[in-house]
């Protein structure tokens, strides 16, 4: 039954119940209210009844103890013979009274035997000793019951009071009043409605006297009231029939329950529309729909109001729930949307091999229809019809193992493969934990699977054909990148986050000497940069690591060698797929090449722009299209008189001439004639007549050349004043004489100089050795000289030849070093006037020659005294006559002969000898030259040097076999002193 | 004995003193004693009085003038000659050497037939100091 139902009922019976409590707790209401009412008024009625019965009883009593008292009925009682007139008395009077009371029934008097002694019914005598009322009466007023007269018949009420005679009881005065009195007050149902009844009842509870107005009266509840009347002990009842004292309430109550019953349906069903529809079955039908919605599989369905009652609370509650059974559990929206979205081909096999179910990507990865795939086994995806599985991994996976990255080849509906890596594994039965057979697992007997048996299969099948490919492509990639990486001719370098070394490519381990396996995280900057280069290369490889981008950059690096190269570079950050930084891909070119050649053509730029600078002709440049000038150098500036280059540059060359040239043609129109000439034939040369910016005019040959410099073709233009041209050459050739002439000068000396140098270095050397080999041929000199002492007459003939030549080799060794000490110490000459003759005589008379040398000494007559170093000039002489005499082995004529022609003195000193070769005159004087076996070749050097330092000269003149004559001049100067050494003064002369 | 003329070679070349000592030895009438250093030269020439001492004057520690001027406080008549290896260096020295009474100088090498030649001299000028 619906919430609304429910409540409109539950409302309705509420209401209805309310209604009726109300109804009845009115009715009790009004109910006691009437019967308060009512017993009031019953009891008012019946306490005056009963008083008022009590009041006519007193009055009974009254009566009759008055009579007690009267003289009459005591006299009665006595018990001597005048009784008898007594007892007719009490009898008179006792007619009397019943004659005057109609009321009264009988009056009898006992005496205190109770023996009726007068009455006026009852028998004389009679004893009623045992009545009741004699006998209650003993003790005082007795009222006794109302009771039907056993005379009479009729209701009566016995009154009897004691007679008291001295105090003492002696008889009871009795009457029997009639009960129609009280029988009237009793039974009075005024006032109590056609229901009311009152009853008197003695103490027993046996009625006396009742109204009896309704027959049925005890069969229905009523109202009583009851009291007490003393001191009979009578009780006086009245009461009312309940229902019809009720009866106001009945009609009110009967209207009341007919709206009750007709509002409480109505009212239900407003409540039921507007409040519990919308406040509570509303919230729960929408907590219901919530239900059926996350029992679907949906756990992201919310239900939660923000109501602050209880079925807010509940639906709340029920999100949480949700929220919590998502997280145990895998929503069926969820599972759903990951099979059907999943990219790898999912399916489910049962345990016998047949497909159960399989997902949208196998469907669409192998070509099938659902239908095609459904119900049918596993082998048709696999293998050809019929063929086993036996021995395969399927079978073991279909057996219930877990099989992961299994590649095998899928079967697509139309034939071809795709190449797949399957893994699968089993859903095994949960939910027993016993161990033993089937039989004894209470979940089989329920669910008929046992613990652990497979309920399905569940496969995934990456479609790997992609892959593959890709695979493949990338192996191809990365051996291509291999490749180009090992044979590029640029350097490839990756540097990590700190600057050490990752890797580098062949190219580079060619190019530094390096190789990688010695070079692997070692730091770049401190293995190939210099000192003063890392500081700044070190902050900006900081900077790349930070993400700043580079611009190329070009710096040395050093190689094993130590040589250095110029490497430009250009850096790119690798980072990893979460953006982070790897390390840094560099990759270079050697410029070292191109530094050179870029220096080379900077300098050659700076060549040319110098020259265009310098150049002493006025040269400049037109561009076109105007042929107006776009440079012009110094010289140009000054030809014509402009004041900067900027003045003269983007003029025409028509706005530097008169207007007309001489022939008459414009020069704006020539010009432009000259210029196209050019421009097509590649130069043009012509006379020009142009004007400085002075107005001066001059004649000028123009040279117009077409040239491209950087990409840009132009022409350049040389202008020659030819009216200074003629003055300037002539000028300039002069000076050109004049400066070679000095530079001719200045070269020789240059020569001289570093010859003399050289030389001076050569000789102090030579000098020093030559010292020290002085000191031990020494020695050997004197062991020989021992040697021969020793051995002396018996030495036999081998011994003493070669104790011989032992002395000739120290003689040659002696003469060697003696040649090379006097080459070297020409330093300092002192001069002296000395006879050339006795020099030439002491030379011959120094040297041993041969027998078969004919020696002629020829000296004029009066030979001037020369100012020289006679030691060193005899040197020199003993050099040439020695020169001579090997010169003429086989014998021969040496003749010297001394002449004088008033300047110098002239010494010929000539020889029969084989002669010097053509070639070797001009180099004969210069040191280490020799044509000797034996010689340095250090002698006609030092000659020259000696005469040299005299101012002299010395020449040769030979001619091949035939002879040798050597000519010294000295001048015949009689100073004194020192010369100075070499011979830096004599290059003017000589000239 | 008294004939033997005594001849002082001071020298720090051994093979120099030896090839001439055992040259004047050969020749006959010659007592001759080596030094290669000028403390021994000095020491020598104190205990036996020389006829004659060649003294070089390039040796280490100290110089040959130093040598002779020693020699000259004990000794003024020993003549004293000196061998020179320079041509021009030391020359001073062999000037000054000269001037306090050396009695000549020879170049080195010193050949056997200079040693005779400065000898027979001196031997002629012995034979007029004795």
């Amino acid at each position: 039954m619906k919430v609304a139902h429910k409540m409109m009922t539950s409302f309705f019976l509420t209401a209805t119940f309310v209604a009726i409590l109300g109804v009845s707790v009115v009715f009790h209401v009004e109910q006691g209210t009437l019967k308060t009412m009512t017993m009031n008024h019953l009891s008012t009625t019946v306490q005056s009844r009963g008083s008022h019965i009590e009041t006519v009883v007193d009055g009974y009593e009254d009566q009759v103890a008055t009579l007690a008292r009267g003289s009459a009925f005591r006299g009665s009682v006595y018990t001597d013979n005048e009784n008898a007139r007594t007892i007719e008395r009490a009898g008179r009077k006792i007619e009397a009274i019943i004659k005057d009371n109609a009321g009264i029934v009988d009056v009898s008097i006992w005496n205190k035997d109770g023996i009726v002694i007068a009455s006026s019914c009852k028998e004389k005598g009679s004893n009623e000793s045992s009545d009741e009322v004699f006998r209650k009466s003993r003790e005082g007023a007795y009222a006794g019951d109302i009771h039907s007269s056993a005379i009479t018949g009729d209701n009566v009420l016995s009154i009897a009071v004691p007679i008291l005679l001295k105090g003492e009881f002696a008889g009871v005065a009795g009457i029997d009043f009639s009960a129609d009195e009280i029988y009237e007050i009793a039974t009075n149902t005024t006032g109590l409605g056609t229901t009311g009844e009152i009853s008197l009842v003695n103490r027993n509870g046996y009625m006396m006297l009742c109204s009896r107005a309704y027959k049925d009266y005890k069969k229905g509840e009523a109202f009583e009231v009851r009291v007490l009347i003393q001191p009979m002990e009578w009780v006086l009842v009245a009461g009312i029939s309940k229902r019809v004292a009720l009866v106001p309430l009945v009609w009110p109550l009967k209207l009341i329950m007919f709206f009750v019953v007709l509002a409480a349906p109505i009212l239900s069903g407003l409540i039921g529309i507007f409040i519990s529809v919308p406040v509570i079955a509303g919230p729960l039908l929408a907590l219901r729909k919530g239900t059926a919605i996350i029992g679907s599989g949906n756990l992201d369905y919310k239900v939660g109001t923000d109501a602050k009652d209880e079925i807010g609370e509940l639906s709340r509650a029920f999100d949480n729930m949700t929220e919590d059974l998502k997280k145990v559990l895998v929503s069926r929206n969820y599972v759903d949307s990951i099979v059907s979205n999943m990219a790898d081909i999912l399916i489910v096999i049962k345990p016998d091999g047949k497909i159960e179910k399989v997902n949208k990507a196998a469907i669409d990865n192998l070509g099938y229809e659902e239908k095609d795939l459904i119900g049918k086994d596993i082998r048709i995806l696999i293998q050809e019809e019929g063929a086993s599985l036996s021995g395969t991994k399927f079978e073991k996976l279909i057996g219930g193992s877990t099989v992961r990255d299994y590649e095998v080849d899928f079967k697509a509906k139309d034939g071809s493969k795709v190449p797949v890596l399957l893994s699968g594994a089993a859903i095994r039965a949960t939910g027993c934990s016993h161990i033993g057979s089937a039989e004894e697992c209470q979940l089989y007997q329920d669910k008929g699977n046992h613990c652990e048996d497979i309920l399905r299969i569940v496969c995934v099948a990456k479609d790997i054909g992609e892959q593959k490919k890709i695979e493949n492509e990338l192996r191809k990639e990365k051996s291509f990148i291999q490749n180009l990486v090992d044979t590029a001719q640029v350097i490839i370098l990756v540097l990590d986050k700190d600057g050490s070394i990752i890797r580098f490519n062949p190219y580079f381990e060619d190019l530094t000497g390096y190789s990688l396996d010695e070079m692997r995280g070692k730091s770049w900057f401190e293995t190939f940069l210099e000192e003063q280069d890392r500081g700044f290369i070190h902050s900006s490889f900081l900077q790349e690591i930070e993400g700043e981008e580079t611009k190329a950059s070009v710096y040395p690096i050093v190689l094993k060698n130590g040589k250095k190269i110029y490497i430009e570079w250009q850096d790119k950050r690798l980072t990893d797929d979460d953006g982070s930084m790897v390390g840094l891909l560099a990759v270079g070119q050697d410029i070292t090449v191109r530094r050179q050649s870029e220096k080379a053509v900077a300098e050659s730029e700076q060549k040319y722009r110098a020259l265009f600078d310098l150049s002493r002709d006025a040269i400049m440049t037109l561009a076109p299209p105007s042929w107006r000038f776009t440079s012009a150098n110094l010289s140009t500036v000054k030809l014509f008189k402009a004041r900067n280059e900027a003045e003269f540059v983007s003029k025409g060359p028509w706005e530097v001439s008169p207007k007309l040239q001489p022939g008459g043609e414009e020069s704006a129109i020539k010009a432009k004639r000259m210029i196209e000439k050019a421009m097509q034939e590649g130069k043009s040369f012509f006379e020009w007549t142009h004007m400085k910016f002075n107005g001066e005019v001059f004649p000028a040959t123009v040279l117009l050349s077409k040239i491209e410099i950087a990409g840009q073709t132009l022409l350049q233009g040389t202008v020659r004043d030819i009216a200074e041209r003629e003055k300037a050459k002539k000028k300039l050739q002069d000076k050109i004489q004049e400066l070679s002439k000095t530079t001719e000068d200045l070269r020789n000396t240059q020569e001289r100089l570093s010859r003399s140098e050289k030389l001076a270095i050569i000789g102090k050397l030579a000098g020093i050795v030559s010292h020290e080999l002085r000191n031990p041929l020494g020695v050997i000199k004197n062991v020989v000289y021992f040697l021969n002492m020793r051995l002396g007459k018996e030495m036999d003939e081998k011994v003493k030849k070669h104790l011989n030549i032992l002395r000739e080799e120290i003689n040659i060794a002696d003469k060697i070093i003696t040649n090379i000490l006097d080459f070297v110490s020409h330093s300092k000459l002192s001069r002296e006037d000395a006879d050339i003759g006795d020099i030439i005589k002491k030379a011959i008379d120094d040297t041993v020659l041969q027998e078969n040398i004919a020696v002629q000494v020829d000296l004029d007559k009066d030979l001037p005294k020369v100012a020289m170093d006679a030691l060193q000039v005899r040197q020199v002489l003993l050099n040439l006559i020695v020169n001579a005499a090997q010169a003429m082995p086989d014998g021969g004529a040496l003749k010297i002969a001394v002449t004088t022609d008033g300047e110098f003195i002239i010494v010929d000193v000539s020889d029969t000898g084989c002669g010097i070769e053509k070639q070797h005159l001009d180099t004969i004087f210069e040191p280490l030259f020799s044509t000797k076996a034996k010689g340095i070749g250090l002698g006609l050097s030092t000659c020259s040097t000696v005469i040299d330092a005299h101012n002299g000269e010395i020449e040769v003149e030979s001619e091949v076999n035939k002879g040798t004559t050597f000519v010294i001049k000295l001048p015949i100067q009689k100073t004194k002193g020192v010369l100075k050494h070499g011979r830096s003064d004599k290059s003017i002369d000589r000239g | 004995m008294e004939d033997l003329i005594k001849v002082l070679i001071v020298d720090d070349d051994v093979n120099i003193c030896e090839t001439l000592q055992d040259i004047l030895i050969e020749k006959g009438g010659y007592m001759v004693t080596v030094a290669h250093s000028g403390v021994e030269a000095i020491s020598l020439a104190k205990e036996y009085v020389q006829d004659m001492i060649f003294l070089d004057m390039r040796l280490p520690v100290m110089s040959g003038l130093e040598i002779y001027l020693a020699i000259r406080e004990f000794d003024a008549k020993v003549p004293v000659i000196i061998m020179t290896a320079y041509q021009f260096e030391l020359k001073h020295c062999v000037d000054e050497a000269l001037l306090k009474g050396a009695q000549a100088c020879i170049h080195k090498p010193v050949d056997a037939e200079a040693v005779f030649k400065v000898l027979e001299e001196a031997g002629k000028n012995r034979g007029e100091h004795a």
